[in-house]
């Protein structure tokens, strides 16, 4: 049995270590990156948005997502205030569940390209945010369809 | 900071991480709370996972990699089942920050490796009772 307070200095290695992430607008490089991740978030919101409306039953499950990308939003508009081209409203499934799939499965392809963004781009701190929301998008995935 | 630091600093998160859950999977029963039992296991094994990854990296960059420390102190109440639930939350917070710090000063395999640590912690810790969050790895999350 190990006794509480007997090992030691420290909880968990590394946490006093850990720096202030810099995501102050990213080098020119990155702006592309930045307008595409926009644009996806933008994507997103328009499709939820749209489900949504078109299916008010999933609007419980779906709102904690669109709070998400909107958050997603703020922050790349805060570092990137460039304009995107407004997204085409998407058509969406007249089944509830089909409609709920088709943004889980939409999610995840921005995920998987957000992630890629974040391994390629050239600012250290636009990486990590980029990365985060990929994995804001998987947590979101996990609630319960 | 360094591509090398940077991955030493994550590596001592998931020694940690490895000790922790050993002692977590020592404390909880078996019998009595299969579920959690099992999910700690789950943690456990993904932690060695991501230990020996991390030792791998920097080996790669022709750096020894750290090892260790002797001991972690360890919370009264990780007994219970709350207890431990807060202190795997814990833990994987810790790492999320780690894995982001991970990402913010490396490039190529090595933020390609740790976005996937990254991506895993954050679902990981919602096993344990923890609530998504907007930017999970970001200190403003």
């Amino acid at each position: 049995m190990l006794a509480a307070g007997a090992l030691g200095p420290v909880v968990v290695a590394g946490c006093a270590t850990t720096t202030t992430p810099s995501t102050s607008s990213p080098p020119d490089a990155d702006v592309p990156a930045a307008r595409e991740a926009t644009a996806l978030t933008r994507d997103a919101i328009t499709t939820i948005t749209a489900t949504i409306a078109r299916h008010p039953g999933l609007a419980q499950q779906l709102q904690p997502v669109l709070a998400m990308h909107r958050a997603h939003l703020r922050r790349l508009r805060s570092v990137n205030p460039g304009a995107t081209i407004a997204p085409t409203p998407a058509k969406v499934p007249p089944a509830p569940r089909r409609a709920l799939a088709r943004v889980r499965a939409a999610d995840a392809t921005r995920a998987t390209r957000l992630e890629a963004l974040a391994g390629a781009a050239h600012s250290g701190g636009f990486a990590r945010m980029l990365a985060s929301m990929a994995a804001a998008i998987a947590q979101r995935s996990q609630e319960p369809a | 900071m360094t591509p090398v630091r940077a991955l030493q600093t994550a590596l001592a998160g998931e020694h940690a991480a490895v000790y922790l859950y050993g002692v977590l999977g020592g404390q909880i029963s078996r019998s009595e709370h299969p579920d959690l039992a099992a999910v700690v296991g789950a943690s456990y094994a993904t932690h060695i996972g991501r230990r020996d990854a991390l030792n791998a990296l920097v080996v790669a960059h022709h750096a020894t990699p750290d090892v260790s420390a002797s001991a972690y102190r360890i919370p009264a109440d990780v007994d219970t089942p709350s207890g431990a639930r807060a202190l795997a939350r814990r833990i994987e917070g810790r790492c999320l920050q780690l894995y982001g710090q991970t990402i913010e000063n490396t490039t190529g395999a090595d933020r390609i490796w740790a976005i996937g640590a990254l991506r895993g912690a954050a679902v990981d810790v919602l096993a344990y009772g923890a609530r998504p969050t907007d930017f999970p790895g970001m200190t403003w999350s």
